[in-house]
């Protein structure tokens, strides 16, 4: 994964000029401060702040760029694509035309991923899934989501998201890092490298992972990697399922001063090998080691629910506290939140219907909804959705073809909700046309690049001033698109 | 044909600025030839300037006496304005008739400039109000207090935004609906179409009806192309009404909320209380985190503004922590002490945290009488009690924060009735209800602008008669 990195090696060659001026020249201490002092300025890429001495990091940017609404996020990630027909986009017209052709005004020569040898030419396909107007808001959410639909009043419900991938892969990659192309930072990664974390005895960021009852596609870890930012900005993925982290405990016979010894001494070693070769990867180890020893306490704290109350339980739908459940995997993300972490991630694998979506999609609703709801509801009710941004949703859309019994991956439009953080409540942004099959240019269109940009924004951060160069070229989480939907942000 | 004389006098204002130019330059070019008699106009250049003036000045004065029948100008002003006007046209025609005579010429332009003068400086007295001039003359007057609140709430606050964006045409000079607000017995009175507001419930205000229809609509005022007034001066107008359209006394008589009172401080020129220091407030920011082992970090980039989060320190944060937060406390705005030891007595700290905006105090064991040292938070939006032991004894206190907007209290013992009370206490009614008279009110008058067909019921067959025999001759 680790490529050479260019502002590294510049950094190197100054560091070496240095010492080899000073070696050469025996001159004064005097010079040798100034060197020291000149130094982190020469080097473009590094920190705008010092780092304070006790090692912790505060953040490229050292503070948002504008005051922020949201502090940290919670993102609900649907693996497999939800169809949003059955969810939050109801389309009458659609319903209408089942079983019918497919206009080909619609289609005509666009991406399908599997239905381009679809039998019997493209067909409409309608669903018999009903839906409510829900709260004083009024928006339309499926009665397959009857916890949800409770929440209506808190949530922002965006139907004209839109991405580029069509694969599951590729589109979490897109989701995650604006990129399908490998070593990009995913935004997790980019919301540590700017903003820092408050937790230091927690990773700043942390991926669950849960499943529902089908062979679901796999998610793969690079996901939440940190690509060319330092390594020690990348997810770090907690088991869900038992204890949330291996072998925390210290083994038999070795107590934690002994271990503290042992951390303390590897930091001296470590910092040898720092000196002689400047790599920003040696101060990851380093971190990475005083983190894990702060984790050996920090962790079963977080993962004892038996101070959760039982109508906490009940509320999340949780059966057995740490069963891998999504419900479970709820509760430990509100409890990250509350100990500092920044991001969490959240998947569930279950929503991939290709065929027999009539059974399998309310399985997949009744597996999240409920969990969902509650840790809105939760977070509510603590105090903490005021800064906390939760979000839901998949990688992609799924057609308004059908597909057999099923329905295939759709990129031109599919809906995520948001909640908190800074997210105007009450409002569904954006919608798509009559058959739901791409979204509506009325300024309200939701490209990923956009969805990023305006997540960065209720943080604080400008999505165009977040910037790491890489290679000889400046990197940001957008590239060089994003466009911050203003009205969804309160 | 009264339409177009009409139409056609609005020409006037047009037209009049040509012989002011015109009558100007020749002046100034005769003054310069009769320094420097090289430069000095030859007959035919006179005789074409003094054409273009004449016939500009004839056209200026006809449109103006169209104009004038229209009315809407005060009428002494008018009077006065016209026969000038007139005068000098007529002197226009003299000086052309005396143009190769140059004493009795010199003579004739002086006196035609001095007329010219006295004329347009009461034309614009007519349409800017006879102030214009005078009113931003750095010598008048502005009456310098130390606290907004001492302002006068008519004569220093809200005349001086009628005077500013309505006296033109609702003045001494022009009093179009026959309303003017230039003295508070005027202000009072109203005009002809009611007077400007009504005492409640709820107080309705035809002031403010006017000034929130749409730019587009006919009866908007100021009207659209008019400096409007600005987001400020409303807020002042609205809550002026809201407080039941007093003339006497000082501002804070009558209880203006936080922004108000600074919208009026930036009227009177009170100057604002300075912020904290940018550059002090990060340092001690940094020095307080390594100390204490809080997460204390600057809210943006720029402004001095931090939050603070000791929810995550080990050993809990105490009050003695809290003490110590002292050097930044002007600058904290959000500050997170859930799940800390602090107590009721460690509370005063808070105190001097006027910009704290965001408050959590869950899971601790504070209670009602810590509360009290919150009172003097005028920013606080967001208070965070879940978990404690508040109780419905201490909710009446809580209805006293000025600007809070969301209080958790989940998990403890207070009641539903005394929540209800709460957002009772905190709801503005007075508004809710003044914005319903406003909306169904504009129903009403959408109603009456509607174009309605009546067609009437369908008339029954007239009878079929035979024509009376024409007698034969």
């Amino acid at each position: 994964m680790h490529t050479p990195d260019l502002s590294l090696l510049r950094q190197r060659q100054i560091a070496w000029s240095r010492r080899t001026f000073l070696g050469k020249s025996a001159q004064a201490i005097g010079t040798l401060a100034l060197g020291s002092l000149l130094a982190p300025r020469l080097i473009g890429a590094g920190p705008s702040t010092p780092p304070a001495a006790d090692g912790r990091w505060r953040g490229v940017l050292g503070a948002p760029h504008f005051l922020p609404r949201a502090k940290r996020i919670i993102q609900l990630s649907m693996a497999g694509g939800p169809s949003h027909m059955e969810t939050f986009d109801p389309k009458p017209r659609l319903n209408a035309l089942h079983g019918q052709p497919f206009p080909e005004s619609f289609t005509r020569g666009q991406q399908l991923a599997q239905l381009q040898h679809e039998r019997g030419g493209l067909r409409a396909r309608g669903t018999s899934v009903g839906f409510t107007r829900c709260g004083l808001s009024g928006q339309m959410i499926s009665d397959l989501l009857p916890y949800t639909q409770r929440i209506a009043d808190d949530l922002c419900i965006v139907r004209s998201m839109h991405t580029e991938q069509i694969n599951h892969d590729p589109a979490h990659a897109f989701m995650n890092a604006g990129s399908i192309i490998k070593g990009r930072p995913s935004f997790g990664s980019w919301i540590l490298y700017g903003l820092g974390a408050e937790a230091d005895n927690l990773p700043g960021y942390v991926v669950l992972m849960s499943n529902g009852p089908g062979n679901d596609q796999p998610v793969s870890a690079r996901q939440w990697s940190a690509g060319f930012l330092p390594s020690k900005f990348q997810g770090v993925q907690f088991q869900s399922k038992g204890t949330p982290v291996h072998y925390v405990g210290n083994p038999d016979g070795v107590c934690q001063s002994m271990q503290r010894q042992l951390i303390d001494e590897l930091a001296e070693l470590n910092g040898f090998c720092a000196e002689r070769t400047l790599d920003s990867e040696i101060q990851t180890r380093v971190a990475q080691y005083e983190l894990a020893f702060k984790m050996q306490t920090s962790v079963p704290d977080l993962a004892d629910l038996s101070r959760e109350s039982q109508a906490t339980l009940d509320l999340y739908g949780v059966k057995q506290a740490g069963d891998g459940s999504f419900a479970s995997n709820c509760l430990l993300a509100r409890r990250m939140i509350e100990r500092g972490v920044r991001f969490v991630q959240l998947y569930h694998r279950g929503w991939d219907h290709h065929s027999e979506i009539d059974k399998n999609l309310p399985i997949a609703c009744r597996h999240v909804d409920q969990a969902s709801a509650a840790l809105v509801q939760d977070l509510k009710q603590r105090g903490l959705l005021e800064d906390t941004l939760v979000i839901w949703g998949g990688e992609f859309g799924r057609t308004p073809m059908g597909q057999g019994t099923g329905r295939d991956h759709h990129i031109n439009a599919f809906s995520v909700w948001m909640a908190g953080g800074g997210i105007r409540p009450g409002i569904t942004w954006g919608s798509t046309d009559e058959l739901g099959y791409r979204y509506l240019e009325d300024g309200q269109q939701m490209h990923v690049h956009d969805l990023h940009a305006t997540l960065l924004a209720a943080f604080g951060v400008d999505h165009e001033r977040l910037i790491y160069r890489y290679q000889g070229r400046d990197f940001r989480l957008t590239d060089v698109h994003g466009k911050v939907a203003r009205g969804i942000l309160v | 044909m009264e339409s177009l004389l009409h139409f056609t006098g609005r020409l006037h204002p047009v037209v009049v600025h040509l012989p002011i130019g015109t009558f100007v330059l020749l002046a100034v070019a005769e003054g310069v030839g009769w320094l420097r008699p090289s430069t000095r106009l030859t007959p035919s250049q006179r005789t074409v300037v003094l054409a273009v003036g004449l016939v500009s000045a004839l056209a200026a004065a006809g449109f103006g006496w169209l104009l004038a029948r229209a009315g809407d100008y005060d009428a002494t002003l008018l009077e006065r304005h016209r026969w000038l006007g007139t005068g000098f046209a007529g002197l226009a025609l003299v000086l052309f008739l005396l143009r190769t005579r140059p004493r009795a010429y010199a003579v004739a332009l002086v006196t035609s400039l001095a007329l010219l003068g006295a004329a347009g400086h009461v034309g614009g007295s007519l349409t800017h109000g006879s102030d214009f001039l005078t009113w931003a003359a750095p010598t008048s007057p502005t009456p310098v207090y130390t606290a907004p609140g001492e302002a006068k709430v008519f004569d220093d606050v809200v005349h001086p935004i009628l005077k500013a964006r309505c006296v033109a045409c609702h003045g001494p000079a022009k009093s179009q609906g026959d309303l003017r607000y230039d003295t508070r017995d005027f202000v009072l009175k109203g005009g002809k179409s009611g007077p400007l507001f009504k005492p409640g419930p709820p107080p309705s205000s035809l002031l403010l009806k006017r000034i929130h229809l749409p730019l587009e609509a006919k009866e908007h005022m100021p009207p659209k192309g008019k400096p409007q007034l600005t987001d400020d001066e409303v807020a002042l107008l609205e809550w002026w009404i809201d407080a039941g359209a007093p003339v006497e006394g000082r501002v804070a008589d009558f209880a203006p909320s936080t922004p108000v009172m600074d919208l009026v401080a930036a009227r009177v020129g009170v100057p604002p209380a300075p912020l904290p220091d940018r550059a002090a407030m990060l340092g001690a920011a940094v020095r307080l985190e390594q100390q204490l082992g809080l997460v204390l970090r600057p809210l943006s980039q720029d402004g001095p503004w931090l939050a603070g989060n000791a929810r995550l320190r080990r050993p809990p944060f105490g009050d003695a922590d809290l003490a110590a937060l002292a050097p930044v406390a002007g600058a904290l705005v959000w500050l997170d002490l859930g799940e800390t030891a602090v107590t009721d007595a460690g509370l005063a700290g808070l105190a001097a945290m006027k910009h704290l905006r965001r408050l959590q105090l869950d899971h601790t064991a504070v209670t009602g009488a810590g509360l009290a040292h919150l009172a003097g938070l005028p920013q606080l939006e967001s208070l965070n009690l879940v978990g404690t032991s508040l109780t419905d004894a201490d909710v009446p206190a809580l209805a006293r924060l000025p600007r809070l907007r969301t209080l958790y209290v989940w998990n403890t013992a207070v009641s539903d009735e005394a929540l209800a009370e709460l957002a009772r206490l905190r709801t503005d009614s007075r508004k809710i209800l003044r914005w319903r008279a406003d909306i169904s009110d504009l129903e009403a008058r959408i109603h009456s602008e509607t174009f309605k067909v009546h067609r009437g019921a369908p008339l029954p067959p007239a009878p079929v008669s035979t024509p009376a025999p024409v007698p034969a001759p």
